[in-house]
Protein backbone atom coordinates (compact mmCIF):
# COMPACT_ATOMS: atom_id res chain seq x y z
CA UNK A 1 0.00 0.00 0.00
CA UNK A 2 1.83 3.19 -1.16
CA UNK A 3 1.02 6.06 2.01
CA UNK A 4 0.82 9.43 1.20
CA UNK A 5 2.90 11.51 3.49
CA UNK A 6 1.27 14.06 5.72
CA UNK A 7 3.12 17.44 4.65
CA UNK A 8 6.78 17.46 6.23
CA UNK A 9 8.09 20.69 6.43
CA UNK A 10 10.76 21.09 4.41
CA UNK A 11 13.87 23.77 5.08
CA UNK A 12 14.52 25.91 2.23
CA UNK A 13 18.08 26.45 1.05
CA UNK A 14 17.03 30.56 1.81
CA UNK A 15 16.01 29.90 5.04
CA UNK A 16 19.13 27.60 6.22
CA UNK A 17 21.40 30.68 5.00
CA UNK A 18 19.66 33.32 7.06
CA UNK A 19 19.82 30.79 10.27
CA UNK A 20 23.47 30.15 9.47
CA UNK A 21 23.88 33.68 9.04
CA UNK A 22 22.36 34.51 12.00
CA UNK A 23 24.59 32.20 14.09
CA UNK A 24 27.53 33.77 12.79
CA UNK A 25 26.69 37.41 13.92
CA UNK A 26 26.04 35.99 16.94
CA UNK A 27 28.95 34.36 17.52
CA UNK A 28 31.03 37.56 16.71
CA UNK A 29 29.13 39.55 19.07
CA UNK A 30 29.86 36.89 21.70
CA UNK A 31 33.42 37.08 21.39
CA UNK A 32 33.38 41.06 21.34
CA UNK A 33 31.30 41.08 23.99
CA UNK A 34 33.90 38.54 26.16
CA UNK A 35 36.44 41.13 25.77
CA UNK A 36 34.18 43.63 27.51
CA UNK A 37 34.15 43.30 31.44
CA UNK A 38 31.02 43.06 33.03
CA UNK A 39 32.02 41.58 35.87
CA UNK A 40 29.43 38.62 37.36
CA UNK A 41 27.25 39.52 34.99
CA UNK A 42 29.74 38.47 31.56
CA UNK A 43 29.03 34.69 32.22
CA UNK A 44 25.14 35.28 32.27
CA UNK A 45 25.34 37.29 29.09
CA UNK A 46 27.61 34.69 27.40
CA UNK A 47 24.71 32.50 28.48
CA UNK A 48 22.42 34.32 27.26
CA UNK A 49 23.55 34.71 23.92
CA UNK A 50 24.44 31.01 23.76
CA UNK A 51 20.85 30.09 24.29
CA UNK A 52 19.60 32.31 21.73
CA UNK A 53 21.68 30.60 19.07
CA UNK A 54 20.78 26.79 20.93
CA UNK A 55 17.26 28.23 19.80
CA UNK A 56 17.92 28.75 16.37
CA UNK A 57 19.40 25.56 15.96
CA UNK A 58 16.73 23.94 17.56
CA UNK A 59 13.44 25.34 16.11
CA UNK A 60 14.78 25.79 12.72
CA UNK A 61 17.69 23.00 11.96
CA UNK A 62 16.47 20.56 14.68
CA UNK A 63 12.80 21.86 13.20
CA UNK A 64 11.59 21.80 16.84
CA UNK A 65 8.88 25.00 15.60
CA UNK A 66 7.56 22.16 13.46
CA UNK A 67 7.17 19.42 15.98
CA UNK A 68 4.01 18.26 17.81
CA UNK A 69 3.76 18.63 21.41
CA UNK A 70 5.02 15.25 22.37
CA UNK A 71 8.67 15.80 20.77
CA UNK A 72 8.02 19.29 22.21
CA UNK A 73 7.31 17.68 26.04
CA UNK A 74 10.63 14.98 25.66
CA UNK A 75 13.04 17.60 24.95
CA UNK A 76 11.29 20.09 27.15
CA UNK A 77 11.61 17.89 30.02
CA UNK A 78 15.51 17.17 29.53
CA UNK A 79 16.05 20.82 30.59
CA UNK A 80 13.54 20.52 33.13
CA UNK A 81 15.35 18.16 34.94
CA UNK A 82 18.91 19.35 33.88
CA UNK A 83 17.49 22.45 35.57
CA UNK A 84 16.57 20.45 38.96
CA UNK A 85 19.65 18.83 39.14
CA UNK A 86 21.57 22.41 38.97
CA UNK A 87 20.12 24.07 40.82
CA UNK A 88 19.18 22.14 44.06
CA UNK A 89 22.97 20.62 43.76
CA UNK A 90 24.01 24.67 43.80
CA UNK A 91 21.92 25.29 47.05
CA UNK A 92 23.65 22.33 48.78
CA UNK A 93 26.90 23.27 48.31
CA UNK A 94 25.87 26.97 48.16
CA UNK A 95 24.56 26.94 51.40
CA UNK A 96 26.78 25.38 53.35
CA UNK A 97 28.24 28.02 56.04
CA UNK A 98 30.88 27.34 58.32
CA UNK A 99 31.67 24.01 57.79
CA UNK A 100 34.15 25.91 55.85
CA UNK A 101 36.29 22.69 53.98
CA UNK A 102 34.80 23.80 50.69
CA UNK A 103 35.98 26.86 50.73
CA UNK A 104 39.69 27.40 49.21
CA UNK A 105 40.82 30.66 50.55
CA UNK A 106 43.63 30.89 47.85
CA UNK A 107 46.61 30.33 50.14
CA UNK A 108 49.88 32.31 48.57
CA UNK A 109 53.01 32.40 50.42
CA UNK A 110 53.10 35.79 49.99
CA UNK A 111 50.25 36.96 52.40
CA UNK A 112 50.89 39.45 54.82
CA UNK A 113 50.28 38.24 58.15
CA UNK A 114 47.01 39.10 59.47
CA UNK A 115 47.10 40.77 62.89
CA UNK A 116 45.15 38.93 65.42
CA UNK A 117 42.05 39.40 66.71
CA UNK A 118 42.33 40.62 70.70
CA UNK A 119 39.17 38.77 71.55
CA UNK A 120 39.66 35.80 74.13
CA UNK A 121 42.28 34.33 76.46
CA UNK A 122 45.37 36.26 75.92
CA UNK A 123 48.67 34.92 77.25
CA UNK A 124 52.02 36.87 78.12
CA UNK A 125 54.91 35.43 75.55
CA UNK A 126 52.19 32.50 74.09
CA UNK A 127 55.02 31.19 72.28
CA UNK A 128 56.43 29.47 75.20
CA UNK A 129 54.67 26.44 76.03
CA UNK A 130 52.78 26.52 79.89
CA UNK A 131 50.35 23.86 80.64
CA UNK A 132 47.66 26.74 80.33
CA UNK A 133 48.48 27.36 76.65
CA UNK A 134 48.47 23.29 76.27
CA UNK A 135 44.68 22.95 78.04
CA UNK A 136 43.42 25.72 75.79
CA UNK A 137 45.00 24.25 72.30
CA UNK A 138 43.38 21.08 73.48
CA UNK A 139 40.09 22.46 74.18
CA UNK A 140 40.54 24.47 70.77
CA UNK A 141 41.62 21.39 68.73
CA UNK A 142 38.41 18.72 69.95
CA UNK A 143 36.08 21.39 68.64
CA UNK A 144 37.64 23.05 65.41
CA UNK A 145 39.86 20.66 64.39
CA UNK A 146 39.07 16.93 64.82
CA UNK A 147 36.38 16.98 62.07
CA UNK A 148 38.78 17.01 59.23
CA UNK A 149 42.19 15.88 61.15
CA UNK A 150 40.91 13.43 63.23
CA UNK A 151 40.95 12.88 66.53
CA UNK A 152 44.02 11.02 66.00
CA UNK A 153 45.79 13.58 64.31
CA UNK A 154 46.17 11.72 61.13
CA UNK A 155 43.66 13.72 59.16
CA UNK A 156 41.41 11.15 59.02
CA UNK A 157 38.43 13.09 60.36
CA UNK A 158 34.86 12.54 58.80
CA UNK A 159 34.73 16.19 56.95
CA UNK A 160 38.60 15.62 55.92
CA UNK A 161 37.57 12.45 53.41
CA UNK A 162 36.32 14.73 50.32
CA UNK A 163 39.15 17.09 50.21
CA UNK A 164 42.29 16.85 48.01
CA UNK A 165 44.53 16.96 49.18
CA UNK A 166 43.62 15.36 52.27
CA UNK A 167 43.94 17.37 55.87
CA UNK A 168 47.88 17.41 57.25
CA UNK A 169 48.54 14.04 58.88
CA UNK A 170 50.17 15.30 61.93
CA UNK A 171 52.19 12.24 62.86
CA UNK A 172 54.35 12.15 60.05
CA UNK A 173 56.97 14.79 59.34
CA UNK A 174 57.37 14.39 55.36
CA UNK A 175 55.12 16.94 53.01
CA UNK A 176 54.38 19.95 55.63
CA UNK A 177 54.14 22.16 52.78
CA UNK A 178 55.18 25.34 55.30
CA UNK A 179 57.34 23.29 57.47
CA UNK A 180 56.90 22.17 61.00
CA UNK A 181 58.61 24.14 63.41
CA UNK A 182 56.32 25.44 65.89
CA UNK A 183 56.53 28.90 64.16
CA UNK A 184 55.62 27.71 60.70
CA UNK A 185 52.78 25.85 62.56
CA UNK A 186 51.33 29.29 63.91
CA UNK A 187 52.35 30.72 59.90
CA UNK A 188 49.81 28.15 58.36
CA UNK A 189 47.18 28.79 61.57
CA UNK A 190 47.10 32.03 60.68
CA UNK A 191 47.20 32.48 57.41
CA UNK A 192 45.45 29.17 56.65
CA UNK A 193 46.66 26.66 54.29
CA UNK A 194 45.06 24.73 51.42
CA UNK A 195 41.34 24.04 51.98
CA UNK A 196 41.51 25.25 55.93
CA UNK A 197 40.97 28.43 56.15
CA UNK A 198 42.62 30.98 58.37
CA UNK A 199 42.15 31.60 61.78
CA UNK A 200 43.63 34.87 62.42
CA UNK A 201 39.97 35.31 64.16
CA UNK A 202 41.35 33.84 67.18
CA UNK A 203 43.88 35.50 69.36
CA UNK A 204 47.30 34.74 69.01
CA UNK A 205 47.47 32.86 72.50
CA UNK A 206 45.30 30.27 70.65
CA UNK A 207 46.46 30.12 67.99
CA UNK A 208 50.00 29.29 70.04
CA UNK A 209 47.91 27.22 72.48
CA UNK A 210 47.48 24.79 69.07
CA UNK A 211 50.74 24.87 68.40
CA UNK A 212 52.27 23.36 71.38
CA UNK A 213 49.35 20.93 71.33
CA UNK A 214 49.90 19.96 68.29
CA UNK A 215 53.24 19.14 69.03
CA UNK A 216 52.77 17.87 72.26
CA UNK A 217 50.02 15.74 71.22
CA UNK A 218 51.02 14.10 67.69
CA UNK A 219 55.01 14.93 67.10
CA UNK A 220 57.26 12.06 67.76
CA UNK A 221 60.38 14.52 68.36
CA UNK A 222 60.30 18.33 69.54
CA UNK A 223 60.69 20.57 66.48
CA UNK A 224 62.83 23.04 69.43
CA UNK A 225 61.60 26.25 71.09
CA UNK A 226 60.86 29.31 68.75
CA UNK A 227 63.63 31.76 67.95
CA UNK A 228 63.61 35.50 68.14
CA UNK A 229 64.20 35.32 64.29
CA UNK A 230 61.61 32.94 63.71
CA UNK A 231 59.42 35.31 65.60
CA UNK A 232 60.63 38.35 64.07
CA UNK A 233 59.75 36.47 60.57
CA UNK A 234 56.50 36.54 62.27
CA UNK A 235 56.17 39.89 62.84
CA UNK A 236 56.04 39.24 66.00
CA UNK A 237 58.34 41.47 68.85
CA UNK A 238 59.67 39.28 71.45
CA UNK A 239 59.93 41.98 73.96
CA UNK A 240 56.50 43.77 73.04
CA UNK A 241 54.71 40.76 75.14
CA UNK A 242 54.19 42.79 78.06
CA UNK A 243 56.39 42.37 81.24
CA UNK A 244 58.43 39.06 81.69
CA UNK A 245 57.20 37.36 85.05
CA UNK A 246 59.54 37.79 87.55
CA UNK A 247 62.03 35.03 88.46
CA UNK A 248 62.87 34.24 92.17
CA UNK A 249 66.66 33.03 92.19
CA UNK A 250 68.14 31.41 94.69
CA UNK A 251 69.85 33.78 97.79
CA UNK A 252 73.33 32.33 97.32
CA UNK A 253 73.13 32.92 93.51
CA UNK A 254 71.93 36.42 93.66
CA UNK A 255 75.40 36.74 96.52
CA UNK A 256 77.42 35.72 93.81
CA UNK A 257 76.07 38.04 91.08
CA UNK A 258 75.88 40.84 93.56
CA UNK A 259 79.75 40.12 93.93
CA UNK A 260 81.41 39.86 90.29
CA UNK A 261 82.11 42.35 87.49
CA UNK A 262 79.84 43.34 84.82
CA UNK B 1 10.16 17.56 -8.81
CA UNK B 2 10.00 15.22 -5.33
CA UNK B 3 11.77 11.83 -6.61
CA UNK B 4 10.55 8.51 -4.07
CA UNK B 5 11.75 5.47 -3.99
CA UNK B 6 11.09 2.05 -2.91
CA UNK B 7 10.37 1.70 0.52
CA UNK B 8 8.44 -1.36 2.97
CA UNK B 9 7.87 -0.17 6.51
CA UNK B 10 7.68 -2.36 9.04
CA UNK B 11 4.99 -4.40 9.45
CA UNK B 12 4.29 -3.49 13.00
CA UNK B 13 3.46 0.20 11.92
CA UNK B 14 0.19 1.44 10.23
CA UNK B 15 1.95 3.45 7.97
CA UNK B 16 4.96 5.23 6.28
CA UNK B 17 3.87 8.20 8.88
CA UNK B 18 3.67 6.33 11.51
CA UNK B 19 6.97 4.54 11.14
CA UNK B 20 8.91 8.04 10.11
CA UNK B 21 7.28 9.67 13.34
CA UNK B 22 8.05 6.69 15.98
CA UNK B 23 11.78 6.82 14.99
CA UNK B 24 11.75 10.06 15.07
CA UNK B 25 10.48 10.61 18.20
CA UNK B 26 13.17 7.90 19.24
CA UNK B 27 16.03 10.00 18.51
CA UNK B 28 14.25 12.77 20.79
CA UNK B 29 14.27 10.67 23.44
CA UNK B 30 18.45 9.69 22.78
CA UNK B 31 19.15 13.81 22.67
CA UNK B 32 16.60 14.02 26.04
CA UNK B 33 19.46 11.54 27.37
CA UNK B 34 22.38 13.26 25.73
CA UNK B 35 21.23 16.61 27.65
CA UNK B 36 21.53 15.06 30.76
CA UNK B 37 24.39 13.15 30.00
CA UNK B 38 26.30 16.62 29.47
CA UNK B 39 24.23 18.25 32.40
CA UNK B 40 26.52 16.06 34.63
CA UNK B 41 29.93 17.36 33.22
CA UNK B 42 28.01 21.55 32.81
CA UNK B 43 26.24 20.90 36.46
CA UNK B 44 30.13 20.32 37.93
CA UNK B 45 31.82 23.30 35.39
CA UNK B 46 29.34 25.64 37.42
CA UNK B 47 29.65 24.55 40.93
CA UNK B 48 33.50 24.61 40.63
CA UNK B 49 33.41 28.01 38.86
CA UNK B 50 31.45 29.14 41.71
CA UNK B 51 33.97 28.05 44.40
CA UNK B 52 37.07 28.82 42.84
CA UNK B 53 36.79 32.02 40.45
CA UNK B 54 40.21 32.74 40.46
CA UNK B 55 41.64 29.24 39.50
CA UNK B 56 39.03 29.19 36.28
CA UNK B 57 39.90 32.04 35.34
CA UNK B 58 43.67 31.36 35.51
CA UNK B 59 42.80 28.20 33.50
CA UNK B 60 40.77 30.12 30.39
CA UNK B 61 43.70 32.42 30.11
CA UNK B 62 45.59 29.23 28.64
CA UNK B 63 42.60 28.24 25.90
CA UNK B 64 43.33 29.91 22.84
CA UNK B 65 40.07 32.26 21.74
CA UNK B 66 40.85 32.19 18.16
CA UNK B 67 40.93 28.65 17.98
CA UNK B 68 37.95 28.02 20.04
CA UNK B 69 36.17 30.44 17.80
CA UNK B 70 37.24 28.41 14.61
CA UNK B 71 35.85 25.27 15.58
CA UNK B 72 32.27 27.10 16.48
CA UNK B 73 32.08 28.27 13.09
CA UNK B 74 33.47 25.14 11.32
CA UNK B 75 30.53 23.30 13.54
CA UNK B 76 27.71 25.70 12.68
CA UNK B 77 28.95 25.89 8.84
CA UNK B 78 28.38 21.92 9.53
CA UNK B 79 25.08 22.34 10.81
CA UNK B 80 24.51 24.48 7.45
CA UNK B 81 25.51 21.45 5.32
CA UNK B 82 23.67 18.90 6.98
CA UNK B 83 20.37 21.07 7.31
CA UNK B 84 20.76 21.10 3.22
CA UNK B 85 21.40 17.42 3.34
CA UNK B 86 18.62 16.78 4.90
CA UNK B 87 16.44 19.02 2.95
CA UNK B 88 17.89 16.97 -0.33
CA UNK B 89 16.88 13.63 0.93
CA UNK B 90 13.56 15.38 1.51
CA UNK B 91 13.30 15.94 -2.30
CA UNK B 92 14.70 12.18 -3.15
CA UNK B 93 17.86 13.86 -4.77
CA UNK B 94 20.54 11.79 -3.30
CA UNK B 95 23.24 12.77 -5.14
CA UNK B 96 23.10 16.27 -3.74
CA UNK B 97 22.38 14.97 -0.58
CA UNK B 98 25.80 13.15 -0.50
CA UNK B 99 27.43 15.71 -1.35
CA UNK B 100 26.17 18.09 1.11
CA UNK B 101 26.89 15.29 3.49
CA UNK B 102 31.04 14.97 2.42
CA UNK B 103 30.72 18.52 3.21
CA UNK B 104 29.76 18.16 6.66
CA UNK B 105 32.11 15.37 6.92
CA UNK B 106 35.16 17.64 5.70
CA UNK B 107 33.99 20.31 8.24
CA UNK B 108 33.78 17.44 11.29
CA UNK B 109 37.10 16.28 10.43
CA UNK B 110 38.63 19.85 10.19
CA UNK B 111 36.93 20.42 14.16
CA UNK B 112 38.93 17.50 15.06
CA UNK B 113 41.67 18.83 13.73
CA UNK B 114 41.59 21.97 15.21
CA UNK B 115 40.78 20.09 18.86
CA UNK B 116 44.34 17.83 18.21
CA UNK B 117 45.99 21.21 17.70
CA UNK B 118 44.76 22.79 20.62
CA UNK B 119 45.31 19.21 22.49
CA UNK B 120 48.90 18.69 21.75
CA UNK B 121 49.74 22.31 22.38
CA UNK B 122 48.62 21.64 26.24
CA UNK B 123 50.26 18.63 26.24
CA UNK B 124 53.66 20.15 25.22
CA UNK B 125 53.50 22.74 28.04
CA UNK B 126 52.18 20.17 30.42
CA UNK B 127 48.96 20.64 30.76
CA UNK B 128 47.45 17.52 31.28
CA UNK B 129 43.71 15.93 33.51
CA UNK B 130 44.62 16.50 37.11
CA UNK B 131 46.60 13.89 38.33
CA UNK B 132 48.62 13.93 35.46
CA UNK B 133 49.30 17.16 35.44
CA UNK B 134 52.87 18.53 35.02
CA UNK B 135 52.58 22.07 34.86
CA UNK B 136 52.47 24.52 37.62
CA UNK B 137 49.54 26.99 38.26
CA UNK B 138 49.65 29.57 41.38
CA UNK B 139 46.29 28.76 42.16
CA UNK B 140 45.99 25.17 43.46
CA UNK B 141 42.65 24.62 42.07
CA UNK B 142 43.49 25.30 38.75
CA UNK B 143 44.32 21.41 38.06
CA UNK B 144 40.68 21.06 38.55
CA UNK B 145 39.98 23.29 35.80
CA UNK B 146 42.29 21.46 33.41
CA UNK B 147 39.89 18.31 34.29
CA UNK B 148 36.92 19.62 33.45
CA UNK B 149 37.64 21.23 30.45
CA UNK B 150 39.39 17.53 28.97
CA UNK B 151 36.38 15.73 29.91
CA UNK B 152 33.83 18.32 28.09
CA UNK B 153 35.65 18.94 25.28
CA UNK B 154 37.24 15.03 25.08
CA UNK B 155 33.65 13.23 25.60
CA UNK B 156 32.13 16.19 22.61
CA UNK B 157 34.77 15.43 20.23
CA UNK B 158 34.31 11.71 20.82
CA UNK B 159 30.41 12.29 20.31
CA UNK B 160 32.15 14.30 16.98
CA UNK B 161 33.55 10.88 15.85
CA UNK B 162 30.48 8.97 16.11
CA UNK B 163 28.68 11.12 14.17
CA UNK B 164 31.52 11.20 11.50
CA UNK B 165 30.56 7.54 11.30
CA UNK B 166 27.24 7.33 11.13
CA UNK B 167 27.25 10.43 8.40
CA UNK B 168 29.68 8.14 6.44
CA UNK B 169 27.24 5.33 6.31
CA UNK B 170 24.66 7.98 4.93
CA UNK B 171 26.82 8.73 2.34
CA UNK B 172 27.44 5.51 1.29
CA UNK B 173 23.55 4.48 1.54
CA UNK B 174 22.93 8.18 -0.60
CA UNK B 175 25.17 7.18 -3.74
CA UNK B 176 23.00 3.87 -3.75
CA UNK B 177 20.15 6.32 -3.94
CA UNK B 178 17.98 4.67 -1.39
CA UNK B 179 16.55 7.96 0.03
CA UNK B 180 13.87 9.51 -1.64
CA UNK B 181 10.65 11.78 -0.43
CA UNK B 182 9.02 9.11 1.16
CA UNK B 183 11.46 7.53 2.63
CA UNK B 184 14.69 9.67 4.23
CA UNK B 185 14.31 8.95 8.14
CA UNK B 186 18.35 7.98 8.50
CA UNK B 187 19.24 11.24 7.22
CA UNK B 188 16.19 13.48 9.62
CA UNK B 189 18.02 11.19 12.51
CA UNK B 190 21.30 11.69 12.02
CA UNK B 191 20.97 15.51 11.15
CA UNK B 192 18.53 15.55 14.71
CA UNK B 193 22.31 13.87 16.18
CA UNK B 194 24.36 16.45 14.54
CA UNK B 195 22.43 19.72 15.43
CA UNK B 196 22.29 18.52 18.97
CA UNK B 197 26.80 17.95 18.79
CA UNK B 198 26.48 21.36 17.34
CA UNK B 199 24.03 22.98 20.25
CA UNK B 200 26.50 21.37 23.06
CA UNK B 201 29.66 23.16 21.90
CA UNK B 202 27.43 26.30 20.77
CA UNK B 203 27.64 26.75 25.41
CA UNK B 204 30.78 24.64 25.47
CA UNK B 205 32.76 27.69 23.76
CA UNK B 206 31.56 30.73 25.76
CA UNK B 207 31.83 28.15 28.80
CA UNK B 208 35.68 27.32 28.28
CA UNK B 209 37.05 30.22 26.22
CA UNK B 210 35.22 33.26 27.02
CA UNK B 211 34.63 32.61 30.32
CA UNK B 212 35.59 36.16 32.89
Amino acid sequence: MSDQNHEHHILTPKMALKIWAALMVLTAVTVAVAQLDFGALSLVIAMFIATVKASLVLLFFMGMKYEGYQNRAIFGASFVFGLIFFVLTSVDIFTRSIARPLYVEGYSKDKPLIVAAETGPKFVRPWLVTPELLALGKKTFDANCVVCHGASGKGDGPAGGGLDPRPRDFTIKAGWKNGSSRDRIFYSLTNGLGAMPSYAGETAATRWGLTHYLVKAFFSSDPGKVTHAQLKSLGIDPNAAGPAKVKKIPVDFAIELMSTDG
Amino acid sequence: MAKTVEHHHAHHFDSHDHEFDASKQGMWLFLLQEVLFFSGLFVAYFIFRGLYLEAWIEGHTYLSIPLGALNTAILILSSLTMALAVSAAQMGENRKAAWYLIGTLILAGGFCVVKAIEYTGKFSHGIFPAGMMEHEFSNPKTPLFFSIYFMMTGVHAIHVLGGMVAIVWLIRRCFRNEFGSNYYTPVELVGLYWHFVDLVWIYLFPMLYLTT
